[in-house]
């Protein structure tokens, strides 16, 4: 097992071994989500909001998973003050910084009035 | 139904001047109001300054960089006041007063705590869910493996207590500031735990059980935990009376007393006391050995350092027993859904653990800055500083607080004694000076018949 804390603002996608997750800013409560839509594999990382972020929709088939289901298969992660700490096997871990218009303009919300 | 039962029962909106009514009823009891001297010889006297209410609003949620705020210190003193009227105390050395032993456990004085407290906890733990927060798929296991790291992190960790003491001008009284920050919750140890005990949730409440016996001490007064500190205490020239250095704890070692009754009280965070439960007994097992060693630098090879040691030992099990015979089976029993709160509450005390850490060593710095203290010219002031002039009489006595602006603090007229901590008093006199830091503990007592004092802000 393997601990990984970093900033917060100093990356949004990471690799743990083959798999790729991205940082979903959740409120108070950031998600490390995998980026792999459950439905054929898009990338849930270039989704966008809905329901006023309640809900992620993949940009593949517009499938939109709640925010809270797509927690469960996220990694476990604790955020204390503007760290985290990510828990993993002992695959190795990439990080990087890239666009993610999930995290763009978070307060709106495409289907608001 | 009683003006405050109504306040109980629909805390969704309550009446705010009813509040405001309970809050000054509850803080400006005598018993919590102007005392006679900077120590409290009873266990039923505790001061918070009422007189600064009306400075404060507890309505609002202090951010973390907001923990140096007064209203912090005075929400945290009251709390504890409301916590511990659940708690018994009798007077060990000197004679009980019935009249104050009826008013602290008086129920109206009771009912005006309960009906304060969510507001107070709130204004002072709030701030905890904006700066802890658990997500993802965790699993008993995976728990563990973040917390054996976070642990074994805390273990190859050299002590910052040990440093703070040993580089201290005076380690024999930085010890000494320690201890009394670790009095308010020692000398009634585990009485939080206690809260959690009744009930019945299967065999983790005998689990728990068995570690509250051991913090008891097996029902030998000597094997008591609170006992073995009490001679602790007395060894290093210190009061081990109850709350008798009242004034001189920290608002964030209380935050670290307040915590634990905070999610023992209110039994919804029960999950949360797990977490913390483990953490701190954890915890304790390997910090322990650096607090004796501590005690040693300060008070020579011959000092009794069995508190400490008896915790560098049973914490071991407890540790263990807190995860293996608590945690991991009230998950299996109840689910990965109550992880979170118990991640969350072994990071949050971990979290309060380190603030408390890093106030006690600003206390402890000062205190040797002011060990050193001269007259000397005043600083500039900034420039549209503001004043706040100060008229006593002899033996006015300012009970401890802190100021949320550094501030230069001037005698005009007359002479005054600025007690920043048991063992660092200034006498202060006419034309001489002291810089006060942000959030730092100090009170005043007036020496002449007459004296002036001008407090400046520096920010
Ligand atoms: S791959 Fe995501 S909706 Fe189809
Ligand atoms: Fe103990
Ligand atoms: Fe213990």
């Amino acid at each position: 097992m393997k601990i990984t804390t970093l900033p917060l603002d100093s990356f949004n996608s990471l690799a743990v071994g083959a798999r790729r997750y991205f940082l979903l800013q959740n409120g108070d409560k950031p998600v490390i989500a995998p980026s792999e839509c459950p439905h054929r594999g898009g990338p849930l990382n270039l989704g966008r909001r809905k329901a006023c972020g309640a809900k992620l929709v993949c940009p593949w088939h517009d499938n939109a998973y709640p925010t809270q289901s797509i927690e469960r298969g996220a990694l476990p992660a604790i955020r204390r003050c503007a760290e985290i700490s990510i828990v993993t096997g002992n695959e190795d871990i990439r990080v990087w910084t890239e666009l993610l218009p999930i995290n763009q303009g978070q307060g709106a919300c495409e289907d608001a009035a | 139904m009683s003006s405050i039962d109504a306040l109980l029962n629909n805390n969704k909106n309550p009446d705010h001047a009813m509040l405001e009514q309970a809050l000054s009823r509850f803080a400006s009891h005598p018993l919590f109001d102007q005392p006679d001297s900077f120590y409290c010889d009873s266990p039923y006297l505790r001061p918070v300054r009422p007189q600064d209410l009306r400075e404060f609003n507890f309505d609002s949620v202090l951010a973390l960089a907001e923990l140096k705020q007064p209203s912090h210190l005075m929400a945290q003193r009251l709390l504890l006041n409301i916590y511990e009227q659940d708690l018994i105390f009798l007077p060990q050395q000197k004679k009980l007063h019935l009249e104050e032993f009826n008013a602290f456990y008086d129920e109206g004085l009771r009912g005006a705590g309960a009906a304060i407290r969510p507001m107070l906890e709130r204004h002072v733990f709030g701030w905890l869910d904006s700066e802890v927060s658990v997500s993802g798929n965790w699993d008993v296991d995976t728990f563990k493996g973040y917390a054996d790291e976070v642990l074994d992190r805390v273990a190859r960790t050299p002590s910052a207590l040990l440093d703070c003491i040993g580089n201290s001008r005076n380690p024999a009284n930085a010890a000494r500031f320690f201890l009394i920050q670790c009095a308010g919750d020692f000398l009634s140890e585990a009485s939080a735990m206690a809260r959690n005990v009744l009930g019945n949730f299967g065999p983790a409440q005998s689990e728990l059980f068995k570690i509250l016996i051991d913090e008891y001490g097996y029902g030998v007064a000597q094997k008591k935990h609170s006992v073995i500190f009490e001679s602790l205490l007395a060894e290093c020239g210190l009061n081990p009376a109850v709350h008798y250095y009242w004034q001189f704890y920290t608002a964030t070692s209380l935050a670290l007393i307040n915590y634990f009754h905070y999610v023992s009280a209110n039994h919804r965070h029960f999950f949360r006391y797990l977490g913390a439960l483990f953490y701190t007994e954890a915890s304790l097992a390997l910090v322990t050995r650096a607090q004796a060693q501590a005690m040693r630098i300060a008070f020579g090879d011959t000092v009794d350092t069995l508190y400490f040691d008896e915790h560098a030992h049973i914490d071991v099990h407890h540790g263990k027993m807190a995860f293996e015979q608590l945690i991991r089976p009230v998950v299996l029993r109840y689910g990965n859904q109550v992880l979170p709160d118990i991640i969350r509450g072994f990071e949050e005390f971990r979290l309060l653990q380190d603030v408390a850490d890093a106030e006690l060593f600003a206390h402890v710095a000062w205190h040797d800055e002011l060990s050193q203290w001269r007259p000397g010219p005043p600083p500039a002031l900034p420039a549209g500083a503001r004043s706040h002039p100060f008229h006593e009489c002899r033996d006015d006595l300012s009970v401890t607080h802190v100021h949320g602006a550094t501030e230069l603090f001037a005698v005009d007229k007359g002479t005054l004694r600025l007690v920043c901590s048991p063992f660092t008093e200034l006498n202060l006199s006419a034309g001489q000076h002291v810089v006060i830091p942000q959030g730092l503990l100090h009170g005043s007592v007036i020496t002449s018949d007459h004296c002036s004092y001008t407090v400046t802000s520096l920010e």
